[in-house]
C-alpha cells in the first residue's frame, strides 16, 4: 500500500519494548554463599556454575560464589549462619546434609538439595508450597531405598546377606534403615546394620561391615559416604563385595553399582530457582522439586576386578555403564 | 453653477471586519477537508483494527490448535506405547511374569513421563507392577473390579483418568489400555505430566507468550513455569478458562478478546484455546495484550500520524486558500472605498485568472463608468436634460474640451429690477426672482438651449453647443418670444402686487470658443467672443417687452418671425453701428 510506505517514509514511529535484560547487569554483583558438607573438586557447585552460565551469568560480574565447606561435617558449617546476617548475602545454596547447618537461616534465601524429605526436616511447609525462606531438589533418596536392593538381588540373585553401611548423623536416616530392612525381608535378604557416627567412625565401621561375612554392600547416599566414597568402593573390591550405591558419583569412584536421581542435574536445575530468587522472587512461592528421572549406573571395571558377570537384563536397565 | 462636492462625502472606512472573512473561510475550508480526512482516517483506523485484530486472532488459533496438537501426540505416544506392552503375546505359563516384566522395564526406558506400570488380568486381579521408585510387586492379586482404570479399559479400550497429584504436588494421570485379546486383561500406567513440560516450553508464541493446559476442572496440567504447576494451580476462575469450560468455541478453536482477559498475574493478554477432546483438556496460547497488539499500535501510530500530517497540511492549504479568496475581495473592498472618496481614476489589480479577476475587471469598468458619469453630472449643471443624456448617449465628453464654433446667445433680464431689489423686501425678491427661473428655466429645457450662467436676473443661453443643433437662431427665437410672453403674464401678477417689471432679451449669432473656463474644484462652460459681447450689448438695448437680433440672426429667421428693423445702434466696444431687428411675433 502505497500510503502505508510513504507513512513509513515520513518516520513512522516503530514502537518496540526493550526486552528485558534476562541477566541483569547489577552495579554491584550479587553474593551467593556455596555452603556443602562435600570435598573439592565438588561436581555439584559445577553443576550450579553451569546453570547460571546458562541463564546469562558470568562469575564474577553478576554473581560472586563464595565457598564454605566442611567435609563430612555439617555442624562445623553453624557459623556459616552469623557469616550469613553479617554479611550482604542474596542467597545461600545448601548441598547435601549443610542443610542441617543452614535450618537456622532465617532471613536470606536458600536453596537446598537434600536426599530426604524436606517437610519432615521441617524447612518447608509442604513440596508444593514451601512457605518460608527455604526451597529446593529432593532427590526422593528415601522412595528408592527398596528399588536399589531390588537391583541387587536382580544382579545376584543369589544375595542372601547384606551388609548396609549407614551414617546415623544423616536426617531421615531411621526411615531409609526401616524401608531397607523391609524391602531386603521382602526379597529374602538378611540385611546387616552397620551403623557409624559421623566421618571419625568410619574406619570402625568398615572393619565391622569385613566382619560381616556378607554377599554384598549397600551404602546409604549421605555427605559423609560421598566425602569418602573412594575408600568405600575400593574397600568393596578389595572384600569382593558387590556394592549398591545412591548417586551415580559412588560409581564413577570405584562403586559397582548405583542408583538414584541424577544430582548433578539438579544442581544445574537449582540454578534456575536461583535466578528466579535473583530477580526478586521468593522462595516460599517455588515448590521443592523431585526428580522424575532416576538413573542405574554401573562400573564394568569394579565388575570386572571383582570377577562378576553382570546379567544382560540388569545391563539392559542401565543409563550409563562405566567401561 | 456646478460644484464638486465630493471631497466632503464621507470615505467608507467603518470598523474593519475583514479578520471575519478570513477566519470564516479558513475554518470553514479546515473544517471541511480536515473533517473528510478525520473521517477516512476514523474509517482506516477501524478497518485496520478489525482486520489486524482478526489476524492475530487466527494466528493464535492456528498457534493454539498447534499446541494443542503437540501435548495430544505427547499422550498418544504414550498410550502407544503402553499398546505395544499389550500386544505382546507370551508363551509358556511361568515365564510370563518375566517376560512381562523385562517389556515394562523396557516401556518405562522408553517412555520416561511412566513412573508405574501394573498389568491386571482378565479376572481385575493384579499380577504385576513395576516402578521406578518402589519394589517391583508380583502377583499382588489386587481387586481391580471396581477400579474406574479397569473398568473405563475394558468399555472403551484406552482409559485416560482426571488428572491427580502426588504429594499434592505433581500431576499424574493413569492410562488404562486394554489388550486386544480380552484375556489378556489390563495395563494401566501412572504418567508424571511434569513431563509435558518438555513440549509445552518449547511452545512459543512472540517473544514473550507462551502455552499451557488446564484440565476439565480448570487445574493446571502444564506451563512453562514448572512451579505454578507443582504448586497445583487452580484456573478455574480466569475468565477464558471458565469460558472455555463453559463450551464457547467447543471442539475448535475460540478467541478471547475483550479487554478483560488477565492472565494468573493479571496482566492483560490476548489468549485463544483449543480443546483436546479425547482428554478433556484446553491447551490455551497467550501473549501479553502489548505484545500481541505492537503491530496494531504501531499501524494505528501510523495513521493517526498521517492524520495529524494530513490536517496540518489541511490547515495550511486552507489558510492560503482562505487568503487567496479573501485578498481579492479586500482588493475590491479597497476599490470600492476609493470609489466612495470620488478616486474614480484608480484601479484595482487582481490576478488570480478566475471569476475575481473578471470581478476585479468588471469592478473597474464600473469605476471607468462612474468616473463618466461624474464628468457628465458636471455637464447636467449647464445643459438641458435633453442635452445632457444627448452626450451622456453620444459619448461625448470632449465636448468640455476647448473648441471653435458658431453660436446662438440669448441674453435676456428684467427692465427695473435693480430699482425692485433694493425697494422690496429680501424674501419679495427672491420669490420673483423663484418665479421667474422656474418659468425660463422650463423653456430653456423645452428648446434646449444650453444656460451658459445666469446672474440675478440675467440669463444667458446658447444653441449649437456644446450639441450642434440645424437651426439655432429659429431655436433661440422661438424660446426668447415664449419668454416674453411667459414673463409678460407674470409681470401682470407682480404688478398686482405693485412691482413695475419689464423684460428684454438680446439675441447674436456668431464664432465664438467654448469650452471649460475655471480651476480645480470649480469649472464652468463658458464662452468667448465677440457675439456674446454683442447679445449682451443688445439685451441692455432692449425695451420691456422688446426682442432685439442681430443682422444674422435676423437672416436665419426670416420665415418664421416677423421683423421689424429698428436702425443701426452704436453700441460699446463695437466701432461700428449694428443693424438691429425686433422681433415682433412668430410667423403661424
Amino acid at each position: 500500500m502505497k500510503r502505508r510506505d510513504f507513512i513509513i517514509v515520513l518516520g513512522a514511529v516503530a514502537v518496540g519494548w526493550p526486552l528485558a535484560a534476562r541477566a541483569q547487569q547489577p552495579a554491584r554483583p550479587h553474593r551467593i554463599f556455596w555452603v556443602s558438607t562435600e570435598s573439592q573438586p565438588d561436581p555439584f557447585v559445577d553443576g550450579f556454575r553451569e546453570g547460571l552460565r546458562e541463564r546469562g551469568y558470568v562469575e564474577g560480574r553478576n554473581f560472586i560464589l563464595e565457598l564454605r565447606y566442611a567435609p563430612g561435617d555439617p555442624d562445623a558449617l553453624r557459623s556459616v549462619i552469623s557469616e550469613l546476617t553479617r554479611a550482604n548475602v542474596a542467597l545461600a545454596v545448601s548441598s547435601g546434609p549443610a542443610i542441617r547447618a543452614m535450618k537456622a537461616a532465617t532471613d536470606v534465601p536458600v536453596l537446598f538439595a537434600v536426599s530426604g524429605d524436606p517437610v519432615e526436616l521441617g524447612i518447608v511447609g509442604s513440596l508444593a508450597r514451601p512457605g518460608g525462606n527455604f526451597t529446593g531438589s529432593t532427590f526422593l533418596s528415601l522412595e528408592v531405598a527398596g528399588k536399589r536392593i531390588e537391583l541387587l538381588k536382580d544382579a545376584f540373585p543369589h544375595l542372601r546377606t547384606l551388609a548396609v553401611l549407614s551414617n546415623t548423623d544423616h536426617p531421615g536416616e531411621r526411615s531409609e534403615w526401616r524401608a531397607t530392612q523391609d524391602a531386603a525381608r521382602s526379597l529374602g535378604i538378611d540385611p546387616i546394620y552397620v551403623p557409624f557416627v559421623g566421618a571419625r567412625e568410619l574406619e570402625n565401621a568398615l572393619a565391622a561391615a569385613g566382619q560381616a561375612r556378607a554377599d554384598a554392600m549397600l551404602v546409604f547416599p549421605d555427605g559423609v559416604t560421598m566425602v569418602h566414597r573412594a575408600k568405600l568402593a575400593q574397600f568393596a573390591i578389595a572384600r569382593r563385595l558387590p556394592s549398591m550405591f545412591g548417586w551415580r558419583e559412588y560409581c564413577d569412584a570405584g562403586g559397582l553399582l548405583s542408583y538414584g536421581a541424577n544430582q548433578r542435574t539438579a544442581y544445574v536445575r537449582l540454578a534456575n530457582y536461583a535466578d528466579r530468587i535473583l530477580r526478586g522472587e521468593k522462595p516460599a512461592n517455588l515448590p521443592v522439586e523431585r526428580p522424575t528421572k532416576f538413573e542405574l549406573v554401573i562400573n564394568l571395571k569394579t565388575a570386572k576386578s571383582l570377577g562378576i558377570e553382570i546379567p544382560p537384563s540388569i545391563l539392559l536397565r542401565a543409563d550409563e555403564v562405566i567401561e | 453653477v456646478g460644484s464638486d462636492d465630493a471631497a466632503d462625502r464621507p470615505i467608507v472606512q467603518q470598523a474593519k471586519p475583514r479578520a471575519g472573512l478570513f477566519r470564516k473561510y479558513a475554518v470553514l475550508f479546515a473544517a471541511l477537508v480536515g473533517g473528510a480526512l478525520l473521517a477516512s482516517g476514523a474509517t482506516q483506523l477501524w478497518f485496520s483494527y478489525q482486520e489486524n485484530k482478526a489476524a492475530l486472532i487466527a494466528v493464535q488459533r492456528e498457534k493454539a490448535l498447534a499446541a494443542a496438537a503437540v501435548i495430544e501426540q505427547f499422550v498418544k505416544q504414550i498410550e502407544n506405547q503402553i499398546g505395544w506392552v499389550t500386544q505382546a503375546a507370551y508363551v509358556g505359563s511361568a515365564a510370563i511374569s518375566e517376560q512381562r516384566r523385562s517389556d515394562f522395564l523396557r516401556l518405562l526406558r522408553q517412555a520416561p513421563a511412566i513412573t508405574e506400570v501394573a498389568h491386571i488380568d482378565a479376572s481385575a486381579k493384579e499380577q504385576l507392577r513395576v516402578s521406578r521408585l518402589s519394589m517391583d510387586v508380583l502377583g499382588s492379586q489386587a481387586d481391580f473390579a471396581a477400579d474406574p482404570r479397569f473398568i473405563g479399559a475394558r468399555t472403551t479400550g484406552a482409559y485416560a483418568s482426571p488428572i491427580y497429584f502426588r504429594m499434592e504436588s505433581e500431576p499424574y494421570m493413569s492410562v488404562a489400555i486394554a489388550a486386544q485379546r480380552r484375556q489378556a486383561g489390563v495395563v494401566v500406567a501412572e504418567v508424571n505430566l511434569k513431563l509435558i513440560w518438555d513440549v509445552i516450553s518449547r511452545i512459543k508464541v512472540g517473544k514473550a507468550g507462551h502455552a499451557y493446559a488446564v484440565d476439565s476442572r480448570g487445574l493446571l496440567i502444564a506451563h512453562p513455569d514448572i512451579g505454578l504447576v507443582l504448586r497445583k494451580t487452580d484456573l478455574s476462575r480466569l475468565e477464558q478458562v471458565a469460558a472455555a469450560k463453559s463450551g464457547t468455541g467447543a471442539g475448535g478453536a475460540s478467541a478471547q478478546m475483550s479487554s478483560g482477559v488477565r492472565d494468573i498475574e493479571g496482566h492483560p493478554v490476548l489468549t485463544t484455546h483449543a480443546e483436546i477432546a479425547s482428554l478433556g483438556w484446553y491447551v490455551f496460547v497467550q501473549q501479553p495484550l502489548s505484545e500481541a497488539f505492537e503491530p496494531l499500535y504501531a499501524s494505528l501510530l501510523r495513521t493517526s500520524l498521517l492524520l495529524v500530517i494530513g490536517l496540518a497540511l489541511a490547515i495550511f492549504a486552507s489558510l492560503l486558500l482562505a487568503r487567496r479568496m479573501v485578498g481579492p475581495i479586500k482588493a475590491l473592498q479597497t476599490g470600492a472605498a476609493w470609489i466612495g472618496a470620488g478616486e474614480f481614476t484608480r484601479r484595482i489589480e487582481v490576478r488570480t485568472g478566475d471569476e475575481f479577476e473578471e470581478l476585479a475587471q468588471q469592478f473597474n469598468r464600473m469605476a471607468g463608468q462612474l468616473a463618466e458619469l461624474d464628468r457628465l453630472g458636471r455637464l447636467r449643471r449647464f445643459l438641458s436634460p435633453q442635452v445632457a443624456d444627448l452626450i451622456v448617449a453620444s459619448g461625448g465628453v470632449d465636448l468640455l474640451e476647448s473648441h471653435r464654433s458658431e453660436i446662438t446667445v440669448v441674453f435676456c433680464d428684467l427692465r427695473g429690477f435693480t430699482a425692485f431689489a433694493e425697494t422690496a423686501e429680501p424674501e419679495e425678491v427672491m420669490r420673483v426672482l423663484r418665479e421667474y427661473h422656474a418659468a425660463l428655466g422650463a423653456l430653456i429645457f423645452r428648446y434646449e438651449g444650453t444656460l451658459e450662467r445666469f446672474l440675478g436676473d440675467g440669463l444667458m443661453v446658447l444653441f449649437n453647443d456644446p450639441i450642434p443643433c440645424p437651426d439655432p437662431a429659429a431655436r433661440a427665437v422661438r424660446m426668447a418670444v415664449a419668454m416674453r410672453e411667459q414673463v409678460a403674464d407674470l409681470s401682470g401678477k407682480w404688478r398686482t402686487h405693485g412691482h413695475d417689471l419689464g423684460f428684454g432679451v438680446g439675441i447674436a449669432q456668431g464664432y465664438a470658443t467654448l469650452g471649460r473656463i475655471g480651476f480645480e474644484g470649480r469649472f464652468d462652460y463658458g464662452s468667448v467672443g465677440s457675439v456674446s459681447n454683442l447679445g449682451a450689448r443688445l439685451c441692455a438695448e432692449a425695451l420691456a417687452g422688446q426682442v432685439l437680433i442681430s443682422r444674422p440672426v435676423q437672416t436665419a429667421v426670416e420665415s418664421i418671425a416677423e421683423c421689424e428693423s429698428v436702425g443701426e445702434l452704436v453700441l460699446k466696444g463695437f466701432h461700428r453701428p449694428v443693424a438691429t431687428y425686433s422681433v415682433l411675433r412668430l410667423k403661424p
